[in-house]
């Protein structure tokens, strides 16, 4: 599996979100998108599945232009896991899980399609959720079954936003070591946007990190995270210690010229 | 434990799940067929069940009777009367029904029904154009095909509207909803013109029809609303996975392969005729259209493929019983079925919601 970005470019209206991106990522790995709010992750993803359009360049799916696949061929090769789900009137988790089946399946669930949705559910471990009303779940099941919707699809790419964005810590471990164990032994490529840079480290093969609508740099976490980066693009000084030959980042606290002078022990807010 | 075995108990359990919502919609249908016999007995005339079932299959037969006798009094008054109006019954029941579970899920709105584009509004002021000014479409003239033609034609001019303009805005749900909005307040202020300078007797017949009433049905009334309501059904039933997909984000939905913007139009171009060709007929009913499928999904949940016969066989149970009642109530002035509908429907919603204990919306 191949994605490859020539010189493409996105802009809501006269508003520029994405300039000149330029990328190549080959094979089966976990690949993680960094960067600060509004840089354009969310965008860049959704130009990938063909939610939105480039207003310029190109972008390839193994060597074919995703304009030329239909929405239905696409849906056939890359999964999406998004940021949240609506759920105005909600299903039971089983249908939800089976609404990933749409591009494979027909009007009828077939006994392939439920057991596809079985193993995933066994593999997540949210088999007992099965009949449960989806918006009746906490958070972190609730991000589980958005994953088992996405792996139904059985792709060969998986785009995933913010998958742990409202998870505690172990199940923010334990979704990004599912990930990249998915990646490995069910040879997917998974691009995950995330925010957390210690988790992305942790896991991440390569790292993307994003900054003003471009790519600023590209590559595995250790040539990635670094201090001189991280204060570029987030604009934060850190420490960086290693931790089993992978990045951890100790962050400092934010300091300003404002911010010392303040005798009456305020809090300094000019850097947010 | 193996697997296999676990495999197979999960898919036992689907198969449940699937047979209870087949179960529900047998169920009504069967009690559709039910209240379709009992609603032939009542009227002016009492007659039961064994008699109109034997009216019914010697009419089919083609057997006649001599005019003026007790006999022919009662075929005519089952076949080109009491058959016609239970047929409009569960057809316009029916209708209504699928039209509020589609639209308020392409709308991706529990309160949308099937009136939400302003088909009613422009129904409404066909109508008055028809009692005010004498004015009807096609020289049909101001008897009831006048008044239909009329309500029919108008009740399409917002959905018209707003499939016109939809190029040059949004198509999400919101927006639609919001044009909706807009050309109704448009209409009911035309409509507000011309009531305000008629005459008491317009005015009162014009308002019987914005209640909804079955008084006046025969034969006639039928061929156009059952080819809306059928060919509807034909069309979106096959769609019902998709409407599946409809309830999430559009991002999500396209993300599975599905163009909502397309399907959301094709949908509101069926729905607001199936609400049209009623409408034009039998006036505003409300309730059925919005609170139907909120029962069904109460009962087996929000999967279109199930929610739309479900709801079909829902609201034609509900609207053929409501009709009797309203007969029943008072057989010489009848109630309107409009307010039958919402005295015994709203009671009923009312309970369920409190009852609920899973989440639906």
């Amino acid at each position: 599996m191949e994605i490859r970005i020539e010189d493409m470019a996105f802009s809501y209206a006269s508003d520029p979100v994405l300039d000149g991106i330029r990328l190549d990522i080959r094979g089966a790995q976990f690949v993680s998108i960094l960067g600060p709010n509004g840089v354009g992750k969310s965008t860049l993803i959704h130009c990938i599945n063909k939610i939105l359009d480039p207003t310029a360049g190109k972008v390839f799916l193994d060597g074919k232009s995703v304009k030329d696949y239909s929405l239905k061929e696409m849906a056939k090769e890359v999964g999406y896991v998004p940021y949240a789900s609506s759920d105005t009137f909600p299903l039971s988790v089983v249908d939800t899980i089976l609404l990933g089946r749409h591009p494979h399946a027909g009007w009828k669930t077939s006994d392939e399609d439920l057991e596809i949705v079985y193993d995933t559910m066994t593999q997540l471990g949210i088999e007992d959720l099965a009949m449960r009303p989806f918006n009746e779940l906490s958070a972190g099941q609730h991000q589980k079954v958005m994953l088992a919707r996405g792996l139904v699809q059985r792709p060969k790419v998986l785009l995933l936003d913010e998958p742990t964005s409202n998870l505690d810590i172990k199940h923010q471990l334990g979704i990004s070591r599912l990930l990249k164990h998915l990646s490995h032994e069910q040879g997917i490529l998974v691009i995950m946007i995330s925010h957390d840079l210690n988790i992305a480290s942790k896991y991440s093969d390569s790292i993307i990190l994003m900054h003003e609508g471009t790519i600023f740099s590209v590559g595995t976490p250790l040539q990635v995270l670094t201090r001189e980066n991280i204060r570029t693009v987030y604009g934060v000084d850190s420490d960086i210690i290693d931790d089993g030959g992978r990045p951890h980042l100790v962050l400092k606290d934010l300091e300003c010229d404002e911010c010392r002078p303040m005798p009456d022990g305020s809090v300094c807010t000019s850097d947010l | 434990m193996s697997d296999e075995t676990s495999s197979g108990d999960f898919k036992k359990e689907y198969s449940r799940y699937i047979w209870f919502k087949l179960l529900f919609i047998s169920l009504f249908a069967i009690a559709t067929f039910a209240v379709f016999w009992v609603s032939l007995c009542v009227g002016t005339r009492d007659l039961d069940v064994a008699t109109v079932f034997d009216y019914f299959i010697k009419h089919l037969q083609g057997v006649t009777y001599e005019p003026r006798t007790q006999e022919f009094f009662d075929d005519s008054i089952v076949w080109n009367y009491r058959v016609p109006r239970a047929l409009f019954g569960i057809i316009s029941g029916a209708g209504l029904a699928i039209s509020g579970a589609i639209m308020q899920s392409v709308m991706k709105n529990p309160l949308a029904d099937p009136y939400t584009t302003g088909v009613s509004s422009g129904a409404l002021f066909g109508v008055a154009i028809a009692m005010t000014l004498g004015f009807s479409f096609g020289g049909a003239g101001l008897s009831g095909v006048g008044t239909v033609a009329n309500a029919l034609l108008m009740s399409m001019v917002p959905v018209a509207v707003i499939i016109l303009f939809s190029p040059f805005f949004r198509k999400s749900p919101s927006t639609l909803i919001l044009a909706g909005v807009a050309v109704s307040y448009m209409f009911n202020a035309l409509t507000s013109i011309l009531l305000v300078a008629t005459d008491e007797e317009n005015l009162a017949t014009v308002y019987r029809w914005q209640v909804g009433s079955f008084a006046d049905l025969s034969w006639g009334s039928l061929p156009l609303m059952t080819v809306a309501v059928v060919a509807g059904i034909a069309i979106i039933l096959p769609l019902s996975n998709k409407l599946n997909l409809m309830s999430l984000d559009d991002k999500d939905a396209r993300s599975l392969g599905l163009n909502s913007d397309r399907l959301r139009i094709l949908c509101l171009v069926i729905l607001s005729f199936i609400a049209a060709s009623i409408v034009s007929y039998v006036g505003i009913i409300g309730f059925v259209g919005l609170v139907m499928p909120h029962i069904v999904r109460m009962a087996i949940g929000s999967d279109n493929r199930f929610l739309i016969p479900g709801s079909v066989a829902l609201g034609a149970f509900f609207l053929t019983s409501c009709d009797i009642i309203s007969r029943a109530l008072d057989v010489q002035a009848e109630v309107p079925v409009g307010v039958v509908t919402s005295f015994i429907g709203a009671p009923i919603f009312l309970y369920l919601i409190v009852r609920q204990k899973s989440g639906v919306w």
